[in-house]
């Protein structure tokens, strides 16, 4: 009985480089299923986060700004750089016709500071008018902003209560943001009265490639959600056609890019994980199938000495459910040290919105991984297992097989 | 139990040495800034190259020259010691830069981070096997 027991795990560890290349192949199997829902996964959380950041519908920007080749990553993704358009232009769009929400920001790039090598985006808005920044905020910081608060994005390696300075000014730091897998992470917020004096700042100390423009009298992007029977199409036209030197453009027509590069990279991995799916079911189908072929006389013997046709297929179903676990084990274990530390390097290789799901649902693609590896596994078995419990003993002992 | 122990303390030095010189020419901190200073990461990274250097020599001392099972112990101890040193020395004990998207926090710290835990697990699994060796003999 003992021995029974134990027989499915000396079976394995008797054939040790069939036992090795079986769970290579069932860990391959988890780890393409796995990392890929987790790669898709974060994608698709990433958009999904981009567009709940949107909440505009048109987006007004300088017409010098559409020749700008990382437009839409500076304003859907608070990529680095900054233009500037005259404040009587948002005066002549605030009196068109079908606006309904209204808010302009600011956008500047701080220098290479103290810190780090690379700039930050520095996004100012008004808290009067604002309606995209603000309820954003809101959920890490309900207080206003006063004068040289600056809310961070998670990226940022700084805390409330710490200070930082640009072009020479310390800013205080009232809060940091939730994670969102986009540029917005490394991007730094604040009101318009403290991102006009950082552009003063950065215009006295020569830094700032627009010298001659007075911060009072600048804005850089006009946000604008269509009133009540206006369609965004409408005002877009309305904008481009009547108000000159600017570009008007719809913010879904901007996020389209970005959704059909992560449409193409999810269509990619699923294709991968159907064929390594397809390849690994066939694989472990036939590496079973010829391990119980050649184990043949093995199983006939143990039908000599009293085991049942049940016991028989059991063994095959045990050493198949044994191989599986250790080989999702294997597969699960590379992933999650790769995907988990590394999300930043793929998030920036990838150049999409990436953010992880939460621990609680990754958990669940674990459990959901090690299921489809056991099931598959257990599937390619189950045929062998049939096949072994209807072996004529006396015929294979005879080796008439 | 010996071939273990003896593999064990192969990937141990391996390990050690991936540590030492991966963080120096692999997964590497910050280039140095335009004007040819360096950001505060690098430090990070000297110290983990001095640390990936010190568990490198005790880890080849204790697979190449120790005969003795309780100061191999004793050794692959130590090495769980200065892993740990190692595990919080980027952005703990010496700050990174200040983008996480940076090469110092997307590559260096994850990678010293995983192979510092790593070398604790093995260093701690070397260190039971040579105790149960000497007790064994």
């Amino acid at each position: 009985m003992k021995i029974s027991r134990s027989l499915p795990f000396r079976n394995l560890a008797g054939k040790p480089v069939r036992t090795a290349v079986l769970i290579f192949l069932t860990a391959l199997l988890s780890l393409t299923v796995f990392g890929g829902t987790l790669m898709i996964t974060s994608l698709r959380t990433g958009l999904r986060s981009l567009e709940s950041r949107l909440g505009a519908d048109i987006m007004v920007v300088p017409y010098e700004a559409t020749t700008k080749s990382n437009l839409e990553n500076i304003v859907l993704q608070g990529a680095t750089g900054y233009f500037y358009m005259d404040h009587a232009r948002y005066e002549k769009i605030l009196s068109r016709e079908g606006i309904g929400q209204v808010s302009a920001q600011f956008f500047l790039a701080s220098a290479s500071s103290g810190c780090c090598s690379l700039a930050v985006q520095i996004i100012g808005f008004d808290p009067e008018t604002d309606f995209t920044i603000t309820p954003w905020i809101k959920k890490s910081y309900s207080q206003t902003l006063q004068k040289y608060d600056i809310v961070v994005g998670n990226d940022l390696n700084a805390f409330v209560g710490d200070t930082l300075s640009f072009y020479g000014t310390e800013c205080h730091v009232a809060a940091k943001l939730d994670k969102t897998g986009t540029s917005f992470d490394t991007a730094v917020f604040t009101n318009q009265e403290t991102i006009k004096a950082l552009i003063q700042s950065s215009i006295d100390l020569n830094m700032n490639t627009f010298r001659n423009i007075n911060p009072e009298q600048v804005v850089s992007c006009v946000l604008i959600n269509a009133a009540e029977g206006y369609t965004p199409e409408e005002i877009v036209n309305d904008i481009n056609i009547h108000i000159k030197k600017v570009k008007a453009i719809q913010t879904k027509e901007m996020i389209s890019g970005i959704s059909d590069s992560l449409q193409g990279v999810s269509r990619i991995i699923g294709i991968l994980i159907l064929i390594v799916w397809i390849l690994g079911i066939v694989i472990l189908l036939l590496a079973f199938t010829m391990s119980v072929s050649e184990r043949k006389k093995e199983f006939a013997v143990l039908r000599v000495i009293g085991a049942s046709r049940k016991k028989l297929a059991g063994i095959v179903m045990q050493e198949s459910l044994l191989i599986c676990l250790a080989g999702s084990a294997a597969g699960i274990l590379p992933g999650l040290l790769i995907l988990l530390p590394f999300h930043q390097l793929i998030e920036e290789q990838l150049n999409l919105p990436f953010l992880l799901p939460n621990s609680g649902a990754i958990l669940g693609y674990v459990i959901g991984a090690i299921l489809a590896s056991v099931l598959t596994g257990c599937t390619a078995a189950a045929a062998s297992a049939l096949r072994i419990s209807r072996i004529d003993t006396a015929l294979i002992l005879r080796g008439d097989n | 139990m010996k071939k273990i122990s003896l593999i064990l303390d192969a990937v141990l030095c391996v390990l050690s040495a991936l540590l030492c010189f991966g963080t120096k020419y692999l997964f590497h901190a910050c280039p140095p800034k335009e004007d040819g200073s360096w950001m505060a990461c690098h430090w990070a990274e000297q110290t983990v190259f001095g640390l990936g250097l010190v568990l490198l020599i005790l880890s080849l001392v204790m697979t190449c020259a120790i005969k003795d099972q309780k100061v191999k112990s004793g050794i692959a101890l130590s090495l769980e010691g200065i892993a740990a040193m190692a595990l919080v020395t980027p952005n703990y004990l010496i700050h990174l830069c200040m983008m996480t998207d940076m090469r110092c926090h997307a590559v260096m710290k994850p990678a010293v981070m995983i192979i510092s835990i790593i070398i604790i697990l093995c260093g701690a699994a070397a260190s039971v096997l040579h105790r149960k060796e000497e007790t064994e003999s």
